[in-house]
């Protein structure tokens, strides 16, 4: 009986620190892929839970805010074009009274890097919003660091 | 009793649902908060677009008018689709309570916002521009939006409503709110 006096408490702080979390709807992973001794291609995928979405890139002002990452200079490395995203779903949204383009479930954003010394860590920062139809979260910016070999 | 692996596994189920159920009942409806507005340094709400001086005084507010602060966003669609029903509760309440909204938006967003999205240029209650502090101390690291937080005529912060603005715990909140009249305001229906 002493047991269950000890387990219920910390049982029920278990359970309720589960709740207590920040609510972050987005798991971000990271991948890299070397296509010769100058060139790699880094991935930034958003994993984004059901019912939920995160902005395009492209998202013009005025409506809800694009999703936007950021590279830190190195000297390892120089990116080569632009950030590439796939087709996101683009519909025309009556609250904001224009386009707005998301995606939903996962997204993967690519980066061509041109490297210096044949390898690298690109460094950088995500900024974005995930929403769904009744709320919005804006989490801290999200860094990260994908190391290429 | 004797304590086993089965009585284990027949008490996390239980504890876990008992828990959610408080946890949901916090998140939900009202918690208290032990914090009083009076306590802090803000004495008053500045940058306010739609409201004549663009400043209102906590002092002026005291013992007479109940305040909801509806924390928001111009990028949020919840925030912006909730925003005409908070309008009509703010007819309806007129001198007893005042709803702002509250943004961390520049001044010129939010006068683009009024000037050209459609439900922005019926609004008529006041939106508070360029906050940081009544964000940081009413809803800490929790970036989530929209959120409410009530305050009595008495200062008092009486409680956070989490999620949709038009939700029914709201609206039985704003039921046992003491109003500027000083009595409980008898129960709302929902203005839609």
């Amino acid at each position: 009986m002493r047991k269950i006096y000890f387990l219920l408490p910390l049982l029920m702080i278990i359970s309720s620190g589960l709740y207590a979390q920040i609510e972050n709807p987005v798991k971000w992973s990271y991948a890299a892929k070397k296509m010769n001794q100058q060139e790699a291609v880094v991935f930034i995928k958003a994993t984004i839970d059901e019912n939920w979405h995160i902005y395009s890139i492209n998202q013009k002002p005025g409506g809800p805010l694009k999703t936007s990452l950021v590279f830190i200079p190195s000297t390892g490395y120089q990116l080569e074009g632009k950030l590439r995203e796939p087709t996101p779903h683009t519909v025309h949204d009556e609250v904001f009274d224009m386009e707005v383009s998301y995606f939903e479930k996962s997204v993967v954003f690519q980066q061509k890097v041109k490297l210096n010394t044949g390898q690298a860590v690109v460094k950088g920062k995500i900024k974005y919003m995930v929403c769904n139809e009744e709320k919005c979260v804006t989490p801290d910016d999200v860094d990260f660091s994908i190391p290429v070999k | 009793m004797k304590f086993s692996l089965k009585t284990f596994l027949w008490l996390l189920p239980l504890t876990i649902v008992l828990t959610q159920k408080l946890s949901a009942q916090d998140n939900n409806y009202i918690s208290v908060l032990a914090r009083e507005l009076r306590n802090t340094k803000i004495t008053a709400f500045q940058n306010v677009e739609n409201y004549p001086e663009h400043t209102i005084k906590l002092s002026d507010l005291d013992g007479k008018t109940a305040i909801l602060l509806d924390f928001g966003g111009i990028n949020c669609r919840g925030c912006v689709a909730g925003l005409p029903v908070l309008d009509s509760l703010q007819k309806k309440l007129k001198n007893k309570l005042l709803i702002i909204w509250v943004t961390q938006n520049s001044k010129e967003q939010i006068s683009e916002f009024l000037t050209n999205n459609k439900i922005g240029k019926k609004l008529s209650i006041p939106i508070m521009a360029n906050d940081t502090d009544l964000y940081n101390y009413f809803l800490g690291k929790s970036r989530q939006i929209p959120q409410e937080v009530m305050i009595d005529c008495y200062g008092n912060t009486i409680g956070l409503v989490g999620g949709q603005v038009v939700s029914g715990p709201l609206l039985n909140f704003l039921a046992n709110v003491r109003m500027g009249t000083g009595h409980y305001v008898e129960l709302w229906k929902d203005p839609r």
